[in-house]
């Protein structure tokens, strides 16, 4: 019996700008608009194998009463090629256009003209050089200058384990163990002393940030220096790595438990510090409070939607200058 | 005691006058019963001292709410077209000399932005907009208002930003008429040699000023309200213990003893701080955007984001090499800029990524 792909159920996004903070209302799987942070907070699919997780309480086609393909005949096709077929639909319409974080602009009172001319430089300088979708917890490799070095470049691969700031002054921290010994690398995006920034491998974690890994086993943070570069099929959605790390033995550098991390492995904390965390996180109440959220969500729809209509105009320009020099 | 009370009645009702006359003028504007709340104003002008009573520059309020939004529109533009030809024949324009002092302008602050030196190293720039600004008057020296440190300099009046004619005096809008530009905020007085008058009026911009020239920027210091002697004047207070009683944050020692017998003038005591203009001088200007008609000036200036600044040019500025655009820059005047001038040792953002140099072994 064939599967057939049941079809997500969209959210409309003219119906009104709050209703992400509503999915609990509609059925669980709603695709909501590109939101803010790239890390793995959204529903992508994951790696492990369950399959209903990707599966949505919809009515299927087959059974709806209006639908007429119900009393046609089924195409003549193998069944290989049928699931090969819808899987790439699947995953085609799971995957959503990447836009880089830090052209959000953060909250408080910001001139506009001066955020625009920021937008606009960063375009500009990724016109030059190429700086490609990565997420924390995506493997990189960074090519610097450095008048000190032999061939007066530097290079040093590492995982992402921050990114941070709006527009020009966007940074993101690589991290390694070489020769046992931990090693952080702060590197701003828009440096023009950067050369080239290549992804070994795109992946996304669990949580926003993995400065935790600090106090994790060294195993979870070395990276072969001489990696080579894992492909990532385009148009694929990019993989969420929901690996639980495992931590050194206590003291750390900031008490972890109490940072609703899910990438890290809690268990050895004591109960009477166990007991304490709930004085520091969120009610799950309060979370959902929209009056809460809303003097946070600063950025209005319709900025919001002239920010990524200006992605879009960089995006194309960029297509069609690689055309021309290919 | 009469005087007093007199005073303190006529306040009194001056201020129940100005409440009123706010509910009255709300409820005009909404457009509802125009003939009651004219005759209202009328009676209250009546029984209160119109001497004391502030003449706000209002429109008239007869008018239907959609005529009194085109009026609201129409009088922020009306004077934006220019000064009036017929007003003053052109003044005449004179050359740069050395010795030369020409106007500054009035910016705001729009927030810090980073950038690059062709080096590779990275530093902060303050990004100051010009916004509206127009000359106001030009004073000639013998009426100038200076001191003897400026000797008899003439001085120019400068306008900058906009201004409702709603919230404005009207005893402070004849300035801006007989100029025939529009009401502004803030105007601030620059001095200048005589030979750089510029005819009021005339609307100055970013161009004014050229990437690679030196300013110094004034700007309102964030205000701390009252703080106390540690916090104001940096004096070092007293030990958090070993007996100290009721002492830690304190000035201590207020001068000598029987001569002079007394404290001297300025002391430094607690009291207001910040709220106050400073010059940050020498700031260099690496970037400027004719479009939006903004500054790009090395480092911080004092002040928050949408606060005003005064610019003008350093002393150090050597323009013997290079002369400035003098008076003003006119943009009729020579070809059109283009939309952003950089300085040479700028990197911009569609230059090739910086590379250093293999140096050559040197022969031992």
């Amino acid at each position: 019996m064939p599967r057939i792909a049941f079809n997500f159920v969209r959210s409309v996004g003219k119906a009104h700008s709050l209703h992400k903070y509503n999915c609990r209302l509609c059925c669980g799987n709603v695709r909501h608009f590109a939101s803010q942070d790239s890390s793995g907070k959204d529903e992508p699919p994951t790696n492990s194998k369950s399959p209903s997780d990707n599966e949505v309480d919809a009515i299927p086609e087959r059974l709806s009463p209006d639908n007429k393909a119900a009393t046609l005949p089924a195409p003549k096709i193998s069944l290989d090629l049928l699931r090969r077929r819808q899987a790439q639909k699947k995953d085609q319409e799971q995957v959503e256009k990447f836009i880089t974080p830090e052209i959000y602009p953060p909250m408080g009172r910001r001139s506009k003209i001066l955020d625009y001319l920021e937008r606009q430089d960063c375009f500009k300088r990724r016109m030059v050089m190429d700086i490609p979708e990565f997420y924390v917890g995506s493997i990189l490799a960074v090519t610097m200058a450095d008048p000190h070095a032999n061939g007066k470049t530097s290079r040093l691969v590492g995982i992402c384990i921050e990114r941070k700031n709006y527009g020009l002054g966007a940074s993101f921290k690589l991290r390694n163990v070489i020769d046992g010994q931990g090693l952080e690398v702060l590197y701003e995006l828009y440096s023009p002393l950067l050369h080239k920034l290549e992804v070994l491998k795109l992946e996304k974690r669990t949580d926003a940030h993995l400065l935790y890994l600090r106090d994790a086993l060294p195993e979870y943070s070395t990276i072969d220096p001489d990696m080579i570069a894992i492909k990532h099929p385009p148009g694929r959605p990019v993989p969420v790595n929901d690996i639980v790390v495992k931590m050194k033995p206590r003291p750390w550098h900031r008490r972890w438990e109490r940072y609703e991390l899910k990438g890290l492995d809690v268990s050895g904390v004591s109960q009477s510090r166990m007991a304490t965390v709930q004085d520091h996180i969120l009610p799950e109440y309060k979370k959902m409070d929209l009056l809460m959220m809303y003097p946070r969500y600063d950025i209005t729809e319709k900025d919001r939607m002239r920010i990524e209509r200006e992605w879009e105009v960089h995006q194309n320009e960029l297509e069609r200058t690689a055309k021309k020099g290919s | 005691m009469q005087k007093k009370r007199k005073m303190a009645t006529s306040w009194c009702l001056t201020s129940m006058r100005n409440s009123l006359l706010k509910v009255v003028k709300f409820s005009v504007i909404q457009g509802r019963n125009t003939q009651i709340g004219e005759n209202f104003v009328q009676r209250l002008k009546a029984c209160t001292c119109s001497h004391l009573i502030q003449h706000r520059s209002y429109y008239d309020n007869t008018l239907t709410s959609e005529n009194q939004k085109f009026v609201y529109q129409w009088n922020l533009l009306k004077h934006q077209f220019g000064p009036s030809p017929l007003k003053d024949s052109p003044w005449p324009r004179q050359d740069w000399k050395p010795g030369s002092k020409r106007t500054g302008l009035i910016a705001v602050k729009l927030g810090m932005y980073p950038m690059w030196t062709k080096s590779g190293k990275k530093f902060v720039t303050t990004a100051l907009q010009i916004q509206d600004c127009n000359v106001i008057r030009y004073v000639p020296p013998d009426e100038a208002p200076g001191d003897d440190q400026t000797g008899k300099n003439a001085a120019i009046e400068v306008g900058a930003k906009n201004a409702s004619p709603l919230y404005m005096d009207k005893g402070l809008t004849h300035k801006f008429h007989d100029a025939c530009v529009p009401l502004k905020q803030r105007t601030v007085l620059f001095y200048v040699t005589e030979n750089s008058t510029i005819q009021p009026g005339t609307p100055l911009y970013a161009t004014h000023f050229r990437p690679g020239m030196y300013v110094d920027c004034c700007g309102k210091t964030i205000g701390k309200g009252f703080q106390g002697v540690m916090k104001r004047w940096g004096m070092k207070g007293q030990p958090a213990s070993h007996g100290q009683t009721k002492t830690h944050r304190r000035m201590g020692a207020t001068g000598g003893g029987g001569s002079p017998g007394r404290i001297w003038k300025g002391k430094k005591m607690p009291g207001p701080m910040g709220n106050m203009w400073r010059w940050t001088r020498c700031l260099k200007i690496w970037r400027i955007n004719t479009r939006h008609n903004i500054i790009f000036v090395e480092g911080n200036v004092s002040g928050s984001k949408g606060g005003f600044v005064k610019i003008k040019d350093s002393l150090n500025n050597r323009f013997e090499n290079d002369p400035p655009p003098f008076p003003t820059h006119y943009p009729e005047d020579g070809d059109a800029l283009p939309e952003e001038l950089y300085d040479e040792d700028l990197h911009e953002m569609l230059q090739e990524s910086i590379a250093f140099e293999e140096e050559e072994e040197e022969e031992r």
